[in-house]
């Protein structure tokens, strides 16, 4: 007998387990894609040969696309309004999940005997066309949550349980990547990345179909992926966004996180290759460090009702510049000692870093609430995308400006995994010190400028709640003069008002 | 909090300073290198790098490119200028005795590595050693070959598939040519394996494996090979499997394509084939695998016996007079 669908109060398939997993899935499903970037830097100049220079040029070329590939596509599918079989987001996944069986493999063509005109070509045209396609899947995938369900508690369900995929399509290929694409001599193995990049394609349009056949839509209204927004000034908009104290903390802060986050990729690879000479587990070693963040994020919430945000946030960067300074400071040897003594450090780092990370949007939705405070107005939408532009500049510049560095500092391509003691020797103390720069880009930012502890968060909410009860007090009683106004004359029976 | 926070910053700036008032110790140790144009004694001083790092010496290099009096001068000096330990990596054999005395003289350790060191000479000095790599690789070479000829690869039935890829006739006998020079290897893999001797290369598959007695002769190789189609992509078909010892020479014409480049493209591809070696080759599968010098384990020693003088430990017998054997690099031995 077949098993008889549970259905609610509308008619569709109750909400539940499955629901949650097939929502996870399309986390990971995006993540089986974005997992192998961090690896295209070491791909393109170990294995494809070309300058470092040259890659970070080209890295900032794409970064710009990057940033223009959104809202752009975004656009693309708030403008088609054709009527879709299931749902038009559903239908855009399914698109992009098609793309992405190759479009992560195009990044990884193995061809290191191009001309170099020929490589930068596929580097850009891989990049593109793989940027496109996860941004077709993953910005439908996003607003998804609220098609699925009305309900609060299924919201937040939903929104856990993507964090679980998005956790797994990461760590997954975090630990055993490295394990498979090195040799023995810890250099890249060109033909094993483009291969896995292809596996991985294929598993993550597995997830997505998963994902859309199990998806329920309960909730089919109509969303917008780019708000309609004013024309801005961008003079006038940078300007007010400046003065700003608590964004500009906030945004100084993010960017000095991601500075550390993306930009050390390429020389804590190098390091565990020539340094260490283990590259194989360089992926456990990001695993472990990102255990104290994910024990940290159910005590959260308890944390900031105690301490209170900035206060938290300022623990956790000196916290990062204490494991950094330590990082720097102690020998760290290039062997297994060396690697737990750096372990520890990363753990610490992690930690501080993650302490902000839990917190760190939530701030900049105080910082719009402090623009109305002083100046009466939110301006939401030009806070919020000057905020994410940073953090993009931040993401796209970080990896280039420190491969240049790398450059400065001995770091040879043509020598893959080989590097000479002397370089690994100095890529082992830029990496602690890009991390001690992300940590004081931190600090500044949040401890000096970020001006809204909990103290003056607690008052100007208050100070918020009252306008906005007098706003509305003031409303209805406009409301109701005006309906006195309005109302048709009542006449008494000797026609008189 | 407040107070917290306090003591946080406070505890992060001594730190700080702490690290700023590292004792300097440069220089204590004095290592000097016969001619760092020498690829074989760069890949020494890179591993010895590494090796003085982890036993927390601190030491200056010294190159005397190829001018024995040059060297015989720089130990002179380092010595009035108070080196606390010296490393030599001697040119003439008939300079040793001198360079022994001196050191005595001073009541400084001196370590010979890779150098002709008599045992007189050695013995005439308590604190002098020497560190050198075996001078019979035989065994190790034996032992890569067999290891490569017995791998077994399979997801699901494991077969010796290497052995499968050389006997490219499927006669289920695999044809060796080996130079004169290393003919022990092909006695020593006789036993285990149906082998057809080879009295030359013929570059036609014919041959299916060869055994040369330097990376300089595997190169010589290597390019006929490629020149008559083989060995020429990591999974070609057309494979010849090829040996060597050392890897200490720089392989870049063996992916020389010959194409005319200008600009930063030709400068880029003559970046790409400087530092091509043998050891790329090798990763690429070109050539199977090499005996090599175990560079981490003779500085390792080196720097071990020097940890010990430091720290006055006693210092073995046997480490007066060290032989460390070869390693191999692409096929791994047990």
């Amino acid at each position: 007998m077949a098993k008889q669908k549970v259905l609610d109060a509308n008619g569709f398939r109750k909400f539940g387990m499955i629901d949650c997993v097939a929502y996870a899935a399309g986390d990971f499903g995006c993540n089986m894609s974005f997992a192998l970037k961090s690896t295209l830097v070491i791909f393109w100049t170990q294995f494809m040969q070309m300058g470092s220079e040259l890659y970070a040029l080209l890295l900032i070329v794409v970064q710009v696309w990057d940033a223009i590939n959104d809202p752009l596509i975004g656009s693309i599918i708030d403008a088609d309004k054709r009527k879709y079989k299931r749902n038009k987001f559903l239908s855009y996944m399914w698109f992009g999940s098609i793309g992405l069986i190759v479009g992560g493999a195009l990044c990884f063509l193995p061809f290191p005997n191009m001309q170099m005109w020929a490589k930068c070509v596929i580097f850009i045209a891989g990049y593109v066309i793989w940027d496109a396609f996860y941004t077709i899947a993953n910005v439908p995938y996003g607003s998804l949550l609220s098609l699925i369900s009305n309900e609060p508690a299924d919201r937040a369900s939903l929104s856990a349980w993507r964090s679980v995929g998005s956790m797994v399509g990461n760590m997954v290929p975090m630990v055993i990547l490295p394990m498979i694409i090195y040799d023995a001599n810890q250099n890249i193995i060109g033909s094993r990345v483009f291969l896995a990049a292809l596996i991985m394609g294929v598993l993550g349009f597995v997830a997505f179909q998963f994902m859309i056949k199990k998806t329920e839509i309960r909730n089919d209204i109509s969303i917008t992926l780019n708000e309609e927004k004013p024309k801005m000034n961008v003079l006038k908009a940078m300007g007010n966004f400046l003065k700003n104290r608590p964004a500009v903390g906030a945004t100084i802060a993010a960017m000095g996180m991601f500075l550390g986050m993306q930009g050390g990729t390429a020389a804590v690879t190098v390091l565990f290759q020539s340094f260490f000479k283990n590259v194989q587990i360089s992926g456990i070693v990001q695993v472990f460090a990102m255990l104290p963040i994910i024990l940290f994020t159910p005590f959260a919430r308890k944390m900031v009702v105690k301490f209170g945000k900035k206060e938290l946030s300022v623990i956790g960067s000196l916290c990062s510049i204490v494991a950094c300074v330590l990082m720097l400071v102690i020998r760290i040897t290039p062997d297994m000692k060396g690697i737990v003594v750096y372990v520890v450090c990363q753990l610490l780092n992690s930690l501080g870093i993650g302490i902000y990370s839990t917190v760190s949007w939530s701030m900049m939705g105080d910082a719009i609430d402090y623009n109305e405070w002083k100046t009466g107005s939110r301006e939401e939408g030009t806070v919020y995308s000057l905020h994410s532009f940073f953090r993009k500049l931040a993401q796209g510049l970080g990896p280039s400006l420190v491969l240049v560095v790398m450059g400065w500092l001995g770091y040879n391509e043509y020598m893959g995994g080989n590097q000479t003691f002397a370089v690994s020797l100095n890529l082992r103390y830029l990496v602690a010190i890009l991390y001690l720069v992300s940590a004081l880009f931190q600090f500044i930012g949040l401890a000096l400028i970020y001006n809204l502890d909990k103290k003056t968060l607690t008052r100007m909410n208050l100070e918020l709640a009252e306008r906005h009860a007098k706003a509305k007090a003031e409303l209805g009683a406009e409301v109701d003069v005006k309906a006195v106004e309005d109302a048709p004359e009542v006449l008494d029976e000797g026609g008189q008002a | 909090m407040k107070k917290f926070l306090t003591l946080l910053v406070t505890l992060v700036l001594c730190m700080a300073c702490f690290a700023g008032c590292k004792i300097n110790r440069k220089g204590e140790v004095s290592v000097l290198w016969s001619n760092l144009s020498d690829s074989t004694v760069v890949e020494l001083a890179d591993s010895m790098d590494r090796s003085m790092y982890l036993n927390r010496l601190d030491y200056t290099h010294y190159d005397a490119e190829g001018s024995a009096e040059r060297q015989m001068n720089q130990l002179n000096d380092v010595l009035r200028e108070g080196a606390t330990a010296v490393i030599v990596n001697a040119i003439e054999p008939l300079d040793v005795a001198s360079m022994i005395s001196l050191a005595k003289s001073k009541n400084v350790p001196i370590v010979f590595i890779e150098s002709e060191v008599s045992e007189s000479d050695l013995a005439s000095y308590d604190k002098a050693y020497l560190v050198n790599s075996s001078a019979d690789y035989s065994g190790e070479y034996i032992a890569m070959v067999k290891a490569y000829l017995n791998e077994e690869k399979g997801t699901f039935k494991k077969e010796k598939a290497n052995l499968k890829k050389l006997d490219s006739n499927e006669d289920g006998k695999i044809s060796v040519f080996a130079d004169s020079e290393v003919n022990f290897v092909v006695d020593g893999i006789d036993a285990d394996f149906d082998i057809i001797r080879a009295d030359a290369i013929a570059y036609n598959g014919d041959v299916e494996l060869i055994i040369t007695k330097s990376d300089e002769r595997a190169l010589e190789v290597l390019l006929e090979l490629r020149k008559n189609g083989f060995n020429k992509t990591e999974l070609e078909t057309k494979f010849v499997g090829l040996f060597t010892v050392g890897m200490d020479l720089n392989a870049g014409p063996v992916i020389d394509d010959g194409k005319e480049r200008t600009g930063k493209d030709a400068e880029d591809y003559a970046n790409k084939l400087k530092h091509y070696s043998i050891m790329n080759a090798i990763d690429d599968g070109f050539i199977n695998g090499a005996v090599v010098l175990d560079d981490d384990t003779i500085t390792g020693e080196i720097c071990s016996i020097l940890a010990k003088h430091y720290k006055d430990k006693p210092i073995d017998a046997s480490k007066k007079n060290v032989s460390v054997k070869y390693t191999t690099y692409g096929v791994s031995i047990a």
